[in-house]
């Protein structure tokens, strides 16, 4: 007779269908798999440190209310992000104007050229990281979810505009113009990284 | 004449393919489109560069996923069971 593997042995769909069930450990488990990817995600939506993990924390409780209704037409952290994404648009639409991101155009491209790094190769595409997580952060709410979600998540197109509640040509669009936008305000790395 | 079709025909994949370019980059394009994207490209300097720099960003953001340390986690969890253990033993 073998033991029962422990949770962290488990599959996904085996932890989802327990924690459906009412299993707290497997739930537990799959909180444990995916919180810190969710909290990352949602720092990159626009959150702060204190707002991505409360949405996290409220995220994770929904998800263990509604887990019996989950159909599993949808990978569970698909349908976790969806979510999570609600709950943090209800967020950044309550915030003071003044704290929204501006416009990708008003963004001065010599503020980040200013900044452009040494000679040395990995310091250079570590700085990219940077300076690129800075544009992400400037970029409208609409423009940056779908390259959240489609390049740094690696969400196929399908998933992510269903995480985001759209159609795929509206999904397209919005993901090429936030690409775009990006390309626009890096264009002095891109320019110099040969990547 | 010959020589004004082409330069209409350029033109206007010129103004076709910076809309088409993530599609071509995300594979979904049909296979005419993206011959299309490529024959144009090899003649325009400016589409070529878009292209090349719009790869050169996807790749970038492609590395960030990976660069997330391991923080967050145990916290949430202690505060979801705090919060549960609040509620009615009766399950989800």
């Amino acid at each position: 007779v073998t033991d029962p593997p422990s949770n962290r042995e488990l599959s996904e769909d085996s932890l989802v269908q327990r924690a459906a069930g009412g299993d707290m450990a497997a739930f537990e488990e799959l909180v444990m798999r995916h919180a810190d990817r969710l909290f990352a995600s949602l720092r990159r939506f626009g959150l702060d440190d204190a707002e991505a993990q409360e949405v996290a924390q409220e995220t994770f409780l929904r998800a263990w209310r509604s887990l019996p209704r989950f159909e599993r037409r949808s990978r569970f952290f698909t349908w976790l992000y969806r979510i999570g994404f609600n709950e943090a648009q209800r967020r950044l639409a309550r915030r003071p104007a003044a704290a929204m991101a501006v416009s990708a155009d008003e963004r001065s491209v010599e503020e980040l050229a200013d900044e452009r790094p040494g000679p040395v190769e990995q310091a250079e595409v570590k700085e990219l990281r940077k300076a690129l997580e800075r544009a992400l952060g400037e970029l409208p709410d609409d423009l940056r979810a779908p390259v959240v979600l489609r390049d740094i998540e690696g969400f196929s197109t399908s998933e992510a505009a269903s995480i985001l509640s759209l159609g795929e040509p509206a999904f397209k669009s919005r993901l090429h113009r936030g690409r775009m936008a990006l390309r626009g305000l890096l264009t002095p790395w891109i320019a110099s990284t040969d990547l | 004449m010959p020589g004004l079709l082409h330069r209409l025909r350029f033109l206007r994949d010129h103004r076709w393919v910076p809309q088409r370019a993530s599609d071509y980059l995300d594979g979904e394009l049909r296979p005419d489109e993206r011959r299309r994207v490529e024959h144009h490209a090899e003649a325009c300097t400016e589409c070529r560069e878009l292209l090349r720099s719009l790869r050169a960003l996807i790749e970038v953001l492609a590395t960030i996923r990976h660069d997330e340390p391991r923080v967050v986690a145990t916290a949430v969890l202690a505060s979801i069971q705090n919060r549960l253990s609040d509620l009615p033993p009766d399950g989800p």
